[in-house]
């Protein structure tokens, strides 16, 4: 088992780079998220950029390494937290103004002045986190085929 | 003749969509037409020397109006784009599904096998 | 505009090997340059949020599909379907053509928006309007999240359905199941 997480991933150079980087990209992400109001960007670009962070640290470092850092199921239930504020955040707007954020509508004060960076990074959240599975979810059924036996299978039915 | 040039990258998708047996050139064609049908939504929206839809430093809101390109069809396109991801991913899995199940990626095959 | 129409002629060349090549690797990577073109011909529409958004998208998109296709077989599937249905659908295709290149004439010539024609559109609303009332100086994010943020919500919905069924399809199957299976090929 240790031989096998100590061979995984790409080779050192790869990792080497990957750990400099994955920081940056992250910061960089939630740059574009937070600034999104008077900079392009937004929280689509700045979450697929957060995900790319955590793809680009689980290419390197290999799957397990890549769990470790953030699972499947803590990404599965981030990404449904923030689609919980979102809706929570719409469904409380709504009742009150009857309009959605056009005017500053909210829960709180501060949240009434803020409600676009809200959404924004709810948006950022649902997009990584939602991102980071499917990838993590492919990943691993390529691990599976590629064992071989569906091909021997293939290969006696024709 | 621009616009034109969109409907040619629509048209080679939607041949390669109709012709093609395999099922990841399948999906890639429909990648194709979704590019081709972006770049159109925003060229309609497109003024000749305009700026990008963003209030700079210095500028009035009258002036972004007289020299902005049109903000409508980019905040529809961007969805676009999140939604054909979406799609993409789904397909993409189906794709590996049908992979695991059938041992090819030929549709004619898949039928063939059916049952 | 000469450089617009050279972006998109760069596109449908890209566009025409990643359809007619017969190595699968090769066209998930001309697709993927076409899709960096796109990026680069958003940046001189000025669209600078589309442009970043397509760049990341863009390599995504590259990476969720050469992990489905690699160590798979990528040149076996290679033709076409029959020849009768192919010059039926060439046809089709062609006539697509030509009637969206009529449809294209009724549009506002190239260089001119929707705001050049009529005097109180939306849009104009918008820039006009925007930043003093959501206070967002970007007019995009104002529209995705301020005006039209029931639209923001539904795509929040679209794409969780879209990666739940995908989870849902390629969930592994039980161990039972997959004993079953097994025995199944053996007995074949």
């Amino acid at each position: 088992m240790n031989d096998r997480t100590q061979h995984e991933g790409m080779d050192l150079v790869a990792k080497a780079i990957a750990g400099w980087l994955k920081g940056f990209i992250l910061l960089f992400g939630v740059y574009l998220v937070l600034h999104s109001h008077e900079t392009p960007g937004g929280g689509f670009a700045g979450g697929i950029i957060i995900a790319c962070a955590f793809i680009l640290f689980t290419l390197a470092e290999g799957q397990h390494a890549g769990m470790k850092l953030l699972s499947k199921h803590a990404a599965a239930k981030l990404a449904s937290v923030g689609a919980l504020i979102f809706l929570g955040a719409a469904i409380a707007s709504a009742c009150r103004k009857g309009a959605l954020g056009a005017d500053h509508a909210g829960i709180l004060l501060f949240l009434e002045k803020n409600a676009m960076s809200l959404y924004d990074l709810a948006l950022a959240l649902v997009v990584s986190m939602l991102i980071y599975v499917v990838f993590s979810v492919t990943s691993a059924v390529h691990v599976t085929v590629k064992d071989g036996q569906r091909k021997m299978f293939r290969q006696r039915r024709t | 003749m621009v616009y034109a040039l969109c409907l040619v990258l629509i048209a080679i998708g939607l041949y390669g969509v109709v012709v093609k047996k395999n099922v990841v050139k399948i999906v890639i064609s429909l990648a194709i037409i979704e590019y081709g049908i972006n770049v159109l939504l925003v060229l309609i929206g497109y003024r000749s020397g305009g700026c990008a839809p963003i209030l700079q430093q210095g500028m009035t809101a009258a002036t972004l109006v007289a020299n902005s390109v049109d903000p409508l069809p980019q905040a529809l396109v961007l969805t676009a784009i999140m939604i054909n991801l979406g799609m993409l991913i789904l397909m993409v899995a189906i794709c590996i599904r049908l992979y695991e199940r059938y041992g090819t990626f030929d549709i004619t095959e898949m039928r063939r096998l059916k049952g | 505009m000469s450089l617009l129409a050279v972006l998109l002629v760069l596109m449908i060349i890209g566009a025409i090997i990643a359809i007619e090549t017969t190595n699968l690797l090769s066209s998930i990577v001309c697709v993927g340059a076409v899709g960096f073109l796109i990026s680069i011909a958003f940046l001189f529409m000025g669209a600078p949020d589309l442009a970043i958004t397509q760049l990341v998208v863009e390599a995504l998109c590259l990476i969720i599909l050469i992990r489905a296709t690699i160590n798979r077989d990528l040149t076996s599937v290679t033709g076409d379907r029959e020849f009768f249905g192919l010059t039926v659908t060439v046809a089709m295709v062609l006539v697509c053509l030509i009637a969206g290149v009529k449809v294209f004439e009724d549009f506002p010539a190239f260089g001119q928006t929707v705001m050049d024609r009529m005097a109180d559109t939306p849009s104009s609303v918008y820039l006009a309007h925007g930043t003093e009332q959501t206070g967002a100086r970007n007019v995009i994010t104002a529209l995705i999240l301020g005006y039209r943020n029931y639209d923001a919500l539904g795509q929040v919905a679209v794409i969780f359905c879209a990666v739940i069924g995908a989870l849902a399809i390629l969930r592994r199957p039980a161990k039972k199941d997959q004993k079953a299976k097994d025995s199944e090929a053996d007995a074949v």
